[in-house]
């Protein structure tokens, strides 16, 4: 729906008191300047104290990081959004937001079309106009940059 | 001929009871009761026969796929111009004619499925009406001497007919082609989103019928491999893994003729041509995408180049001196990049043109010099024609060779990559890092793209984007020109069908054995990583699984080297229907071979006849035995119908990596909602809650590892015996623990009793019983199990009311046994 800023959107995610990320290959597969993506995935997590649900290979980085990640298949858990009660043991209740990182545009795009009912953050180097919030499109170099911000903010 | 009746033991069936209208189909109706039908199913059961089944036709079972498992849609086009009344943008409101978004979604999906279905249809009308010209309409065709009329396949499954000659398969071609127009039209008229998509599944149906005829042809008339004519003793190794492929393993110094597409008669007839000319040996056969599979069954030294999809590369870079083109699953421009590298194109399709003149009426010596003489190429519809040009072409083209790239042209192309940039990041539908690889060339040089180049399809969009006007795709292609003579595949030529008396051999290792399931391996080629197919069939057969490859992906299979033993996979292994073996069928049309085989379980293990009998025959292959597909790379819409056959015949499907996710309707349901996984008895219809399996019909996976965990808990079926259900779930606890480091999070889920835990994972799987689920346990033994909905049951009191071991179960209220003597236990029971 909309670009925005690092900031704002560090702010956004902070205000939402039931919010679950899902970390996809993207994870173990970029690095930027050095850093895995897992590790900002990590940051991110345990800054928001949130649940991971960990798809494609991601979970063993994420969990050598601290977060408290569970291996799922990333369109299960959307899946799961299409009914009004919550189950899925990885969240007790029904997540307000749903944040993506490590997902190419293509991958988040189909996530985020399928997700119904809660908002939807991609933290990737892309706009995906369909998500609620995105970074929006952004070289590597920018894209650390926008994360960092983002890591940033959470903290204070 | 209405009235029509037959003896069956000693009951008289009625045809007109059996079928809704008996006028033109009561002789094949008869033919095949009187064939392959049982007294005792008609005694027990409300038996119902459909005959040239339309897509209605099959609701009562395509109603259960999709209710149990609806479709969700990962990309939505919101506008419709399907009519002169739109554009509608159905976000904003329902469409003037009625069609909501989600129906629209449905609609694209089965259009998809249609245009899957076309370029085989075609290819099998252009083999069929080809065999009839030559041979004459009485030509006989046959499955093989091992098939006999209870051998499964989609013709009789479909039609109820037992093709015994083209004359019977021209009236096969007939019906495909009539339900194809039909989905066509409900493509653009339809408005409910399930019916569309049920009508989406039979395309699934109707492709595969038109690969059965084609395989009936080519193997009856052409003189391709059929297993059904060899005994299955030869089966371990035949046919022999002795076919050389990929770039690496083409001849330096012969001149080489590829053929690319779907139509095998070119090849066919120039093959003949060059043996006949005692030339054969001279000239470097190589072939592209589906024909490639298809000549290694009556060629074996034909070098099986690539899929379809990285074809448009090896044409860039130059190796072959003459391309014989026809139609295939996916269409690209690849002329321009022939006249690049000055080799010379014949296309031989009927139904398009490539922008080359139309030679066919001209005289072969003609067009051969002027093609030698520098012309870029002919379009020259007739097969055996264009087969003569290519020989005689072949002997005399000479050309100059493009050069590629060098690493210091690469180097100097790679240092105005600008770190600020990264728009072919964005742009690559594959989701490389094209950027960071490229502006590694600068100091590693090309082999810094050697991963852009395994998973790269070639589409330019990077190099279109890209504002430095860097030549991306000079690029890939000069990086696949350093690894081409490292480029090596051995594999077996497909083999054709497989006979009944072949899959009933393995029931007993794939039910009651050790083997974790049966698997089937397909692949357009272009997963991210090329290795992954390979990898993929060597974790599962190595760990004694019965596996199945086909078409192009047979050959990226045919990649994987075991260092170690020094072996290529399909060396390593054998060939027999039977667990640690891989099967390869053959080119794409094969793939009928291989859900043919999956089919005939319902035949062999509970009588169940196929003929015009669909319903009954995927309800019973689903709650049984149903082998997981895995389909993996770039998915051409072609896959998107053979998925379709797939789900519609019970069998689960995981699709990857990247495309996957914009496949446009996935199918799954929530193994969390226990109250939603329920089945039937056979035996009284009782409503009995079972395990989530599997959860899905279709499900993106995006890694290698993810797929095959995937893979192997979609293998787990409710009436599972407990051998298998052991082995099966110790395979996929297996794969978490080496991938992941933890168990599945839904493993518990499939534990019906303590016997059926793996026995390695055992106690450590009771105490997580114990302490994370609720359930009683006293050292290795489950005093009482945990209900879904929270009671605590005895073992004895669990089992009836958790799973269906080994109970005959059904999802089609039809399918309950009418006969209130059968199955009296069950009935005391309730």
């Amino acid at each position: 729906m909309s670009v925005m800023t690092p900031t704002r959107l560090a702010r956004y995610m902070k205000s939402r008191s039931n919010v679950i990320i899902m970390a996809g290959y993207l994870c173990d597969e970029m690095e930027l300047d050095g850093k895995k993506l897992s590790d900002y995935a990590a940051e991110v997590a345990l800054k928001l104290n949130a649940p991971v649900a960990a798809t494609g290979n991601a979970v063993v980085a994420l969990k050598a990081k601290g977060a408290k990640a569970t291996k799922k298949v990333a369109v299960e858990l959307v899946e799961m959004l299409r009914y009004a009660d919550w189950r899925d043991p990885i969240i007790s209740q029904r997540p307000e937001a749903v944040v993506f990182i490590g997902y190419p545009k293509g991958i988040a795009t189909g996530l985020v079309v399928a997700a119904r009912g809660v908002d939807t953050v991609v933290l990737g180097a892309d706009d995906v106009s369909e998500a609620t919030y995105s970074l929006g499109d952004a070289s590597l170099k920018k894209y650390q940059q926008n994360l960092d911000r983002l890591l940033k903010v959470l903290a204070a | 001929m209405p009235g029509k009746s037959v003896r069956l033991g000693g009951t008289e069936v009625s045809v007109d009871s059996m079928v809704r209208d008996s006028r033109g189909v009561a002789d094949i109706i008869s033919d095949a009761l009187e064939a392959d039908f049982q007294e005792a199913r008609f005694k027990n059961f409300n038996q119902r026969l459909f005959p040239f089944a339309d897509a209605a036709d099959i609701v009562e079972w395509d109603s259960y796929l999709t209710d149990r498992y609806a479709p969700l849609y990962l990309n939505f086009d919101a506008t419709c111009s399907d009519c002169p009344l739109g554009p509608c943008n159905l976000k904003i409101a329902v469409g003037r004619c009625g069609l909501q978004a989600v129906a629209y979604q449905a609609r694209l999906s089965l259009r998809r499925g249609c245009r899957g279905c076309l370029s085989q249809v075609t290819d099998s009308r252009e083999t069929l009406n080809h065999a009839v010209k030559v041979f004459g309409p009485e030509a006989k065709v046959s499955w093989g001497n091992k098939h006999d009329r209870s051998d499964t396949n989609h013709i009789s499954l479909m039609t109820g007919m037992w093709p015994v000659n083209l004359r019977d398969l021209q009236r096969v071609m007939s019906y495909v082609e009539e339900q194809l127009s039909r989905l066509f039209l409900g493509s653009y008229n339809g408005l409910d989103s399930i019916e569309l998509e049920r009508m989406s599944l039979h395309t699934g149906s109707i492709l595969l019928a038109a690969m059965d005829l084609s395989e009936l042809v080519k193997m009856s008339l052409f003189g391709f491999t059929n297993a059904s004519n060899h005994e299955l003793t030869e089966m371990i190794n035949w046919p022999p893994a002795n076919v050389m492929g990929g770039l690496g393993n083409v001849e330096a110094g012969k001149p080489v003729l590829t053929f690319m597409g779907d139509n095998f008669l070119p090849a066919w007839y120039a093959i003949k041509g060059l043996q006949e000319g005692g030339i054969a040996g001279k000239v470097e056969v190589c072939g592209i995408g589906s024909v490639a599979h298809d000549i290694i069954r009556f060629y074996d030294r034909c070098r099986v180049l690539s899929p379809m999809v990285t074809g448009q590369k090896i044409v860039r870079l130059g190796l072959s001196d003459v391309i014989v083109a026809s139609t295939a699953c996916i269409n690209w421009d690849f002329l321009p990049d022939a006249k690049k590298a000055g080799t010379r194109v014949i296309w031989t399709s009927n139904e398009r043109n490539l922008g080359l003149p139309d030679r066919t009426d001209d005289p072969v010596e003609s067009i051969v010099d002027d093609l030698a003489g520098g012309a870029p190429g002919a379009w020259v519809r007739d097969v055996e024609k264009a087969a003569t040009i290519a020989v005689k072409l072949i002997q005399v083209v000479k050309r100059v060779k493009p050069r590629p790239m060098s690493e210091e042209e690469a180097k100097k192309a790679a240092r105005k990559c600008k770190a600020s940039c990264d728009l072919c990041l964005h742009e690559c539908p594959n989701g490389l890092l094209v950027g960071p690889a490229l502006r590694k060339v600068t100091t590693d040089g090309l082999k810094a793209m050697s991963d852009v180049e395994d998973g790269c399809y070639f589409c330019g969009r990077c190099e279109s984007v890209c504002p430095q006007k860097i030549p991306l795709l000079d690029l890939i292609t000069a990086t696949l020109g350093v690894k081409a003579p490292e480029d090596k595949l051995k594999m077996r030529a497909g083999r054709g069908p497989v006979p009944r008396v072949e899959t009933t051999g393995w029931a007993f290792g794939s039910i009651w054995g050790n083997c974790p399931g049966i698997f089937h391996i397909m692949g357009c080629g272009d997963a991210r990583h090329r290795g992954d197919l390979g990898w993929l069939a060597y974790q599962l057969v190595w760990r004694n699984a019965i596996v199945f490859v086909v078409g192009c992906g047979a050959g990226e299979v045919g990649r994987y080297f075991n260092e170690k033993k020094q072996q290529y996979v399909f060396e390593e292994f054998g060939a027999e229907g039977q667990a640690r073996n891989m099967i390869n069928c053959g080119g794409c049309s094969a793939c009928c071979h291989v859900a043919d085989q999956a089919l005939k379980w319902p035949r062999s293990g509970a009588g169940i006849s196929f003929y015009a009998n669909y319903a009954e025959t995927a309800d019973n292959q689903h709650n049984l035995l149903a082998p997981s597909l895995i389909v993996w790379g770039a998915l051409t819409d072609r896959m998107y119908a053979i998925v379709a056959a797939w789900v519609r015949a019970g069998m689960s499907v995981i699709i990857g990596p990247n495309s996957a996710f914009s496949w446009k309707r996935v199918m799954l349901r929530s193994k969390w909602r226990w109250e939603d996984w329920w089945t039937l008895s056979q035996f009284g219809g009782r409503k009995m809650y079972v395990e989530p399996a599997p959860f899905s019909m279709i499900l993106p996976a995006e890694t290698k590892e993810e797929a095959i965990a995937l893979a192997e808990v979609s293998a787990i079926r409710a009436a599972d015996i407990r051998d298998s259900r052991q082995i099966r779930l110790d395979t996929y606890i297996e794969f978490y623990e080496k991938f992941y480091g933890e168990f599945p999070d839904d493993w518990q889920l499939y534990v019906r009793s303590d016997w059926e835990l793996p026995l390695r994972y055992k106690s450590r799987l009771l105490r997580l019983l114990r302490e994370n689920y609720g359930w009683e346990v006293d050292r290795l033994q489950v005093k009482r199990a945990r209900h879904p909905d929270g009671r605590l049951l005895t073992p004895g009191e669990f089992s009836k009311e958790y799973g269906a071991m080994a109970a005959p179960v059904t999802k089609l209220p039809r399918l309950v046994t009418r006969n209130k003597g059968y199955g009296k236990q069950e009935a005391k029971a309730q």
